[in-house]
């Protein structure tokens, strides 16, 4: 096979090696975006133009292809997307009990190589964009991106104790709550009568300042 | 079918892998699957029906939103600022 396709056996062959995977990496969540749909039919509509319009084999492969290529860089964004979003929802829980701190330690350093090599990706899609097949490039770069990602959600957003830490943070929450109304009541108990003299105390202050300078 | 020579042989194991290990199939699996027969597979494990939703701005290169016209540069500056 050339560098890209050129036929359509060659396209549709690009589109079961490659798109369907990612597509399905999409369908798993039974959610599609629109946005992907759109491409996938522009593909289809430039494909029936070799049968319908008479525009050649070669031609009609190339925009086709270039739709394929865009909806795979999309289905990379939205994997980066959700993992961080992901990992902005774990760090609202009280991630650092778990494992003594180690998983909150692995999960920013897996955020960070991801954010990383993401910008990188997105660096050479930039770089290459004008170049021929310069996209495949581009794929690659995204590979790794892609696999970190899937295994942010795998290690990171469904790990078994993630539940034990939600509960363990909502105890500790409670806990707190609980000892400051004691703590406080405890405090007036004590500083009541103190604290009342002291108020009453600057209110005369207070009256007696109003009424030398008023009068 | 040989392997793709468009991506190299490794680097698309790699993809393979990630995308086996997120849906618990096989890629074979996946690439013989109608997408008909992978998408009623998934409504019955859901439990509902297929939704479609809309990830625009954040990918799409349409330009025109119901309340706002957005281009191509705020839409990378968006995706930027996530990386961040």
């Amino acid at each position: 096979m050339a560098e890209h396709p050129q036929t359509f056996a060659e396209l549709f062959k690009f589109y079961h090696e490659y798109v369907k995977l990612l597509y399905s990496s999409v369908q798993v969540e039974n959610e599609l975006p629109t946005e992907l749909l759109f491409e996938l039919n522009a593909t289809l509509d430039h494909v029936s133009r070799h049968w319908c319009y008479a525009e050649t084999e070669k031609e009609v492969v190339e925009k086709a292809y270039s739709h394929l290529k865009r909806s795979c860089l999309d289905v990379f964004k939205l994997r980066v997307k959700k993992a961080v979003d992901q990992y902005n929802e774990l760090t609202a829980i009280e991630i650092s009990i778990i494992d003594n701190g180690e998983y909150e330690r692995n999960l920013k350093s897996l955020i960070q190589k991801i954010r990383c090599a993401a910008t990188e990706a997105r660096r050479l899609e930039g770089l290459v964009k004008n170049a021929k097949d310069g996209n495949i490039q581009a794929f690659e770069a995204w590979h790794p991106v892609f696999d970190d990602c899937v295994r942010l959600e795998k290690d990171f957003y469904y790990h078994p104790k993630l539940n034990w830490a939600k509960k363990n943070g909502l105890w500790r929450k409670v806990k707190g709550f609980v000892l400051g109304v004691i703590t406080g009541a405890i405090c007036l108990a004590f500083l009541e009568r103190p604290l009342s003299e002291l108020l009453r105390w600057c209110f005369d202050r207070l009256i007696g300042f109003c009424q030398h300078h008023g009068g | 079918m040989p392997p793709l020579s468009i991506i190299q042989t490794g680097s698309l194991r790699q993809l393979e892998v990630s995308v086996e290990r997120l849906t618990g199939k096989t890629v074979n699996d996946l690439r013989q699957f109608s997408i008909e027969d992978y998408r009623l597979e998934l409504e019955t494990r859901h439990k509902r029906p297929l939704r479609f939703v809309s990830r625009f701005p954040f990918i799409g290169r349409g330009n025109v939103m119901r309340d706002r016209i957005i281009n191509s540069a705020k839409i990378e500056k968006q995706l930027d600022a996530m990386l961040r």
